[in-house]
């Protein structure tokens, strides 16, 4: 079959590579109908998270149709058109049972290295790097999915893929970051990076009664969707973000901050950002905190940090005397998928929200490699990529 | 929680300013001006071209001090004739409207550098430290030369187009306005990231 192949830096490829087969009783084997580039497959593609070997598919934004499943799967049929959640789980661990999927305690073929890296292991992903089990991704024409039985969500007949396809992640993501929040219906809530997260956690707030949501970005073409979603817009590179949020907040500060943008935040036009960059290039340094360094700073005391961006090792200069002595609570994680999608997908069935809004491109699997380029230099307006076979 | 404190302690969910704080009521006028602790791309640009100025007028007046600093051995002519390239460069990144070209002519000159040095590093054996230090320095100037050419040829490439206007995606059934607070029984839904009580807005309970 084909598929996108990471072989390094700056380097995914439409391979073909041998079939995926059923390997254990309780897997299914889905033919891909749509799938997407996610913002945090470009940290894999600039080279920014370690674990990626050579012929890696890439890929966890995928759905389609079940084509194969394993004896022991009492859930899919052959032919059941599902979306499938980025996190792998297996329903029965202590973390599963809580809810805490993307931190299921089986799922990660790669265990014993993840236990030494982040103390314990994590859940199963798709398309992640061998350090959450070096899974094949879903940017292919065919996937094996593990643990079929317990994620994959079955989607009623009457939706386009396009509707639904981010149910598998972004939308729960971004809802998740929101609901993290906790919002009141006296809070302002401000939105770090309005790429296809953010614009659901934009969403997200707004839906769930927040008094103001702000939107902080760069990009005009990602302004104009944030405030299409209800948001109140600040240009970073035309504004300064604090003194702005300070206005709009009577000098108090947003009570719930949401990183969005996570460890390649652009920020050339910070002298943080600069040093940061540096010591990145020399790998003294894996992340680019200059987002929270902000969000720490500005948020109101007693308030909430929400990071749903993706973080991968080390961060320096973090404010954490400002962080304790200003009473914060940070919420962050892989996001929980199947928590949200029962509720998320009747939001969808019920007309209330459209996750279609986000997609900018479509092309074929084929132009991969290409739209990694596009999405991932904003060329052409590009928010978001989706691919077919 | 009791009544009497609830009508005792000031309201936090009040939005009236604090005492003090009065200068945030007034009506924004304008965007705010950027920080002076603001770098744009362009000012990187102009930042590496006083470095290159700097460094390629020690080069070409002070040759044999810079030759005793970084430890290399190399003749006077082509220490002189680095400063001249690092001058040239140095004026096009503070002249030039596109900092493009400059930036990579910076990152071909490190390189040249770079191999400079380690040709040093291994015929001469006196001084070796002071050439390693200078070779770890100009690896650290090449790191940010190159991202700063990267960062100016993608802004390039995205500005090149006039910018997608996207205020048709709203993505909800309803004006944002007529969305908001639809979607709150969710809440209920996930009892841990509740905030504890004690955090909450009094006014909420
Ligand atoms: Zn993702
Ligand atoms: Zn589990």
């Amino acid at each position: 079959m084909k598929a996108l192949c990471w072989h390094g830096k700056k380097d995914i490829r439409y391979d073909t590579v041998p079939d995926p087969k059923i390997e254990h009783p309780r897997d299914a084997i889905i033919k891909m109908t749509s799938c997407a580039i996610c913002g945090s497959d470009l940290h894999l593609f600039d080279g920014f998270m370690p674990g990626m070997e050579k012929g890696d598919v890439m890929g966890h934004e995928f759905m389609g149709e079940v084509m194969e499943v394993g004896p022991e799967n009492k859930k899919l049929k052959v032919g059941d058109k599902v979306v499938v959640p980025f996190t792998i789980c297996c329903g029965e661990c202590e973390q599963c049972r809580r809810g805490n999927f993307s931190v299921c305690e089986t799922t990660n073929r790669n265990k014993d290295l993840a236990d030494k890296v982040f103390g314990h292991t994590t859940a199963g992903l798709f398309g992640y790097t061998h350090l959450t089990g070096g899974y094949a991704g879903g940017q292919a024409e065919f996937v094996r999915v593990p643990f079929a039985d317990v994620a994959p969500v079955k989607i009623p007949d009457g939706l386009s893929d396009e509707q639904v396809l981010f149910l598998g992640d972004i939308f729960p993501t971004g809802w998740q970051a929101a609901v993290a929040c906790d919002i009141q219906s006296t809070d302002t809530v401000a939105v770090w990076g309005a790429g296809p997260v953010g614009q659901f956690a934009i969403r997200s707030a707004v839906m769930l009664g927040a008094k103001q949501v702000i939107a902080i970005d760069r990009l005009p073409e990602r302004l104009s969707m944030a405030k299409a979603g209800g948001a109140i817009t600040i240009n970073f590179e035309e504004e300064s973000v604090i003194e702005r949020l300070q206005q709009l907040t009577k000098g108090k500060g947003p009570e719930k901050c949401i990183d969005a943008v996570g460890m390649e935040s652009h920020a050339t036009h910070a002298i943080d950002g600069l040093y940061d960059r540096a010591k990145q290039a020399v790998m003294l340094e894996t992340d680019r905190p200059h987002v929270l360094r902000e969000m720490i700073y500005v948020c109101r005391p007693a308030g909430i940090l929400s990071i749903p961006g993706v973080y991968g090792g080390f961060i320096d200069k973090l404010p954490m005397g400002a962080l304790m002595n200003k009473g914060l609570t940070v919420r962050t994680g892989q996001t929980h998928v199947n928590r949200w999608t029962d509720d998320l997908l009747q939001r969808i069935v019920d007309g209330q929200v459209d996750p279609s809004f986000v997609i900018t491109h479509t092309a074929s699997l084929e132009q991969g490699p290409e739209m990694y380029k596009t999405f991932r230099d904003k060329l052409d307006g590009c928010i978001k990529v989706v691919l077919k076979p | 929680m009791n009544e009497t404190q609830n009508t005792s302690i000031p309201d936090p969910a009040n939005d009236k300013p604090m005492t003090g704080q009065n200068e945030f009521d007034k009506p924004s006028s304008g965007p705010a001006k950027p920080k002076a602790m603001q770098l744009t791309p362009e000012a990187m640009a102009k930042g590496l071209g006083w470095f290159s100025i700097a460094l390629g007028v020690a080069e070409l007046l002070a040759p044999k001090a810079t030759a005793q600093a970084t430890g290399v051995n190399y003749g006077k002519n082509l220490l002189q004739a680095y400063g001249v390239r690092e001058i040239a460069t140095g004026i096009g990144l503070l002249t030039s409207k596109d900092p493009q070209p400059w930036l990579w002519g910076r990152v071909a000159g490190d390189a040249l550098d770079l191999a400079t040095l380690a040709a040093d590093l291994v015929s001469n054996s006196h001084k070796r430290r002071n050439t390693a230090m200078a070779m770890i320095a100009v690896m650290g100037v090449t790191a940010l030369d190159v991202w700063a050419a990267e960062t100016a040829r993608r802004e390039a490439a995205r500005t090149a187009q006039p910018p997608r206007d996207y205020s048709d995606r709203v993505g909800m059934a309803l004006p944002p306005d007529e969305m908001r607070g639809k979607a709150r029984e969710a809440m209920q839904s996930a009892q841990d990231l509740q905030t504890p009580s004690a955090l909450k807005p009094y006014t909420l309970h």
